[in-house]
């Protein structure tokens, strides 16, 4: 489990604070109405419930970059679908009703609420706005199951399955249009990437996750008045191994990345390359990608490539030779071999193969089969040979300009102009 | 690929055992007051569920062996379902229309008995548990540990036999097969084995075939998290192993030695009782051990004979550059600290680059020392011929307590006589003139 420092605990007393004044808010809103109007049947249930949003907030599954998904949004969730008998006729019950909005809020907060004091108390991170847009997305959902329910027909049909498909299906739409919004204001808020792209990154990260939750919270409403407390385990298991898979993935993602950019060192520690050569091209080629709106699947190829482009250059003898025996065309052709060696990564290894391909040779046609990784692979590690090591006529005006010479021949203007941009955002130029 | 004969014996038996375990089940079945017959239209219902479900199977490492949620629909018929219903439904898992036209007869036929005959078998562990129908949602507690049951069952049955079949198609042991690829999906049986539980509870709770639709969301993502997972896995492993092996390439020398001391130490470390946590790391620290050895000269490298004072030196600096790069990632930092820094210590402290003595070296890096003198003895270097296993271990011997530690060497033994070892094979002639002509740059 990813720690905080310590050091950084001084800003995380207002959110402890803010998290026991809620939970204590949820716990007094939660008398009262056990006092007043609420069910008094409901009430073990509402608390059932809260335990396991709790529980869920604390399993976390780590996405790409920052954002995280809990899995307290099923039993939150479900909770808002819940149905339950509001009068009985001797064994049978007469009407059916849902729980209100306000006891949704209430389970929700408690048990969020818990799980912040929770990680408060073991520094793990508390990701607040997380919590806030979870719970509007719940509302959301919420409300709009009602509205599908309410205008079909009345709750006591609710069981039927093709009248729980819609709900389902507006639940659906309506928490993945809630979330990936939330979550894309969240990321745009301080990064400058385009919107389109962001939203579309977020709705594969989450789309899969959310659905599945989504359903599963509907499944668990549906389950609850037949298994009563076995529901919440039997329902959570599953969904703790997916979760369990998901962080699986993420760790050997990092893992991967570590790794490579770790062994992408070494030609540079043998003295082939100049140092964190390969790792400023990446960071730039990165850069430049997400300028360019590629997808965030293809921008992770084009990282390891940039990594990866001159590890052709161990096949040399001797790093002082350098490329007087085999032409950067050749070193760029065994690293592209020693990359499809691994035979998981076809397009990684065009890149590399690629990178020495000019954008239009004299006299010929523009080069329209290059994949847009090598044209960016190849004009960051250009930047960098002209930038890196810093002195005069070295400055990134000098080497835009002489990139800018190389525009339509030997680099692709639309990958300069992303540079351009880049370079502008980061106060460079 | 034609199948060896002892493979094709093999398949024929387990379709037999299928096809007789499954008529006498039926036979029973027919017999028994309670369960009064086989219900063929629960079975071909349950068979249609596997089916479709079964379209989106999970590949794992290794190739062929595919691992599929169906798992989830057979348990939930072998709940609801008598031992023959169960039985047939989970037959209907031995085809996906990717595969259908590309594989041999032979190879549908494996499947489908394999298939029917791990179905009933774990229908059978439930029903001698349970003893009775689950006709309503209040007798579901009581299936709970019967459930856990069967899914032991199917999971052993099943894995064996699969096992079996590779075992003998591709010639590789038994266990290896078993332990790589099977033994770690067993939590996966066990949330499946839950969601088998709650699709039998929504099934007789009145929801019918909808409850199946909506489960398979969650089950599809599920899969496809899991999916991924394997494959990034395998991936990695490949990408590391491909790229030390490029690095490797300057000294050919020492060709697969970074490769063959993974395999050793890891071994080794299993038999030293290690977590398999530990083990995963001290594969991947132990293929980098050498990482280091790239900034030293190809010309010290594979220079035959003494090497000067100055390049000796120079030639110490290895395990901190090695070291320097691998403790970059995160998951082997602490294994690079000890393993890649100090597996040129020795047990006296006379070994570089600290000098540590005795219990001061991690034994991660002990278990390394000790496998990479192992194969460097093993194999041909510049400046001798390599010796036999046998030899090499009483040459070991003779350097516990100076150089190597006595338990590492013990658990090296034990994982050699336990797993079986085959040297590197002599390097060929041309190999030879290579690193002369390179020691002549």
């Amino acid at each position: 489990m990813a720690r905080r420092p310590l050091s950084n605990q001084g800003h995380l007393w207002p959110a402890a604070i803010g998290a026991s004044a809620s939970a204590g808010a949820a716990a007094a809103l939660l008398a009262w109405g056990f006092h007043s109007r609420w069910q008094i049947g409901l009430t073990g249930t509402l608390v059932t419930f809260a335990a396991f949003v709790a529980l869920g907030d604390l399993l976390e599954i780590p996405l790409d970059r920052r954002s995280v998904f809990s899995l307290g949004l099923a039993p939150g969730l479900a909770f808002g679908l819940l149905r339950h008998c509001s009068t009985t006729t001797g064994e049978n019950c007469t009407s059916w009703m849902f729980p209100s909005l306000g006891e949704v809020v209430v389970v929700f907060v408690l048990g969020s609420s818990g799980a912040i004091l929770w990680k408060f108390v073991t520094r793990r991170e508390m990701r607040l706005q997380v919590v806030a847009s979870r719970l509007l997305v719940v509302l959301a959902s919420a409300a709009a199951y009602r509205a599908v329910i309410w205008t079909a027909g009345d709750v006591t049909s609710f069981g039927s399955s093709g009248l729980s498909a819609m709900g389902l299906g507006a639940v659906i739409l309506v928490a993945l249009s809630f979330d990936v919004a939330l979550q894309s204001l969240l990321v745009l808020s301080d990064e400058l990437i385009p919107i389109r792209q962001v939203a579309r990154d977020e709705l594969r990260a989450t789309a899969p996750l959310l659905v599945s939750t989504v359903s599963v919270s509907a499944l668990l409403a549906l389950a609850y008045p037949e298994l009563k407390a076995w529901t919440l385990p039997l329902f959570l298991a599953p969904l703790a191994a997916t979760q369990y898979s998901f962080k699986q993935v993420a760790s050997i993602r990092t893992n991967y990345l570590q790794t490579v950019r770790a062994l992408a060192k070494v030609p540079e520690m043998a003295g082939y390359t100049q140092r964190d050569h390969s790792a400023r091209v990446a960071r730039l080629a990165v850069d430049i990608a997400r300028e360019l709106g590629v997808p965030a699947s293809d921008v992770r190829e084009i990282e390891y490539a940039a990594l990866l482009h001159d590890i052709g250059r161990i096949s040399l003898p001797d790093p002082e030779e350098d490329e007087k025996g085999a032409s950067a065309l050749q070193l760029a052709l065994v690293g592209a071999e020693i990359i499809e060696e691994t035979g998981h990564f076809p397009a990684v290894a065009r890149m590399v193969r690629e990178q020495h391909e000019p954008y239009r040779r004299r006299g010929e046609d523009v080069n329209r089969n290059l994949v847009t990784g090598a044209k960016i692979i190849r004009v960051a590690s250009a930047y960098d040979d002209l930038t890196e090591p810093p002195g005069p006529g070295r400055t990134p005006w000098d080497s835009l300009e002489k990139l800018h010479l190389g525009m339509a021949y030997d680099f692709d203007p639309a990958v300069i102009q992303a540079l351009t941009r880049v370079l502008e955002k980061a106060g460079n130029i | 690929m034609s199948l060896p004969i002892r493979a094709r014996i093999y398949i024929f038996a387990v379709a037999g055992a299928a096809a007789t375990l499954l008529t006498i089940v039926a036979l029973a079945q027919h017999n028994d007051t309670q369960l009064g017959g086989v219900d063929f239209r629960f079975a071909l219902t349950f068979g249609l569920f596997v089916l479709i479900v079964d379209q989106f199977p999970v590949t794992l490492p290794l190739g062929e062996g595919v691992y599929s949620v169906s798992f989830v629909i057979v348990i939930a018929a072998i709940i609801l379902g008598g031992p023959a219903e169960a039985g047939i439904a989970a037959a209907f898992g031995f085809v996906t229309v990717r595969t259908a036209r590309r594989v041999q007869p032979i190879r549908h036929l494996f499947n489908l008995s394999e298939l029917a005959l791990t179905g009933t078998c774990s229908a059978l562990v439930f029903w001698s548990l349970m003893g009775a129908r689950v006709d309503a949602t209040e007798d579901i507690p009581r299936a709970f540990l019967p459930v856990l049951a069967a899914t032991a069952a199917h999971f052993l049955v099943n894995t064996t036999l699969v096992a079996t079949v590779f075992a003998l198609v591709r010639g590789d042991r038994f266990r290896d097969v078993w332990r790589t690829q099977y033994a770690k999906l067993a939590g996966g049986y066990v949330a499946f084995a839950l969601l088998g539980i709650v699709l039998a509870t929504l099934y007789i709770s009145g929801m019918g075939a909808a409850s199946v639709i909506f489960l398979l969301v969650p089950l599809l993502v599920a899969r496809g998290a899991f999916q991924s997972a394997i494959e990034l896995e395998t991936a990695y492993e490949a990408t590391v192993r491909s790229l030390i092996k490029a690095i490797e390439a300057k000294d050919p020398y020492t060709r697969g030695h970074a490769e063959r001391v993974s395999k050793l130490s890891e071994m080794t470390a299993r038999a030293y009782g290690l977590s398999p946590q530990q083990c995963r790391v001290i594969r991947y620290v132990a293929l980098m051990h050498d990482v280091g050895k790239l900034g030293v000269s190809t010309k010290i490298l594979a220079k035959p004979g003494k090497l000067t004072d100055e390049e000796y030196e120079h030639m110490k600096q290895h395990p901190i550059r090695g070291y320097e790069i691998v403790s970059e990632i995160d998951y082997l930092k602490q294994a690079a600290d000890t393993a890649v820094r100090h597996h040129h210590e020795r047990m006296d402290g006379r070994g570089y680059p600290d000098g540590l003595v005795g219990n001061d070296i991690p034994v991660i890096a002990r278990i390394v020392m000790v496998c990479d003198a192992f194969d460097s003895m093993t194999s041909t270097r510049v400046y001798r011929k390599a010796k036999g296993i046998e030899d090499a271990l009483v040459e070991l011997h003779r350097c516990v307590g100076t150089q190597f530690d006595p338990v590492s060497l013990a658990a090296l033994q034990k994982a050699l006589a336990r797993e079986g070892w085959e040297a590197e094979p002599e390097p060929r002639e041309e190999e030879g003139t290579f690193g002369g002509a390179a020691a002549a740059l």
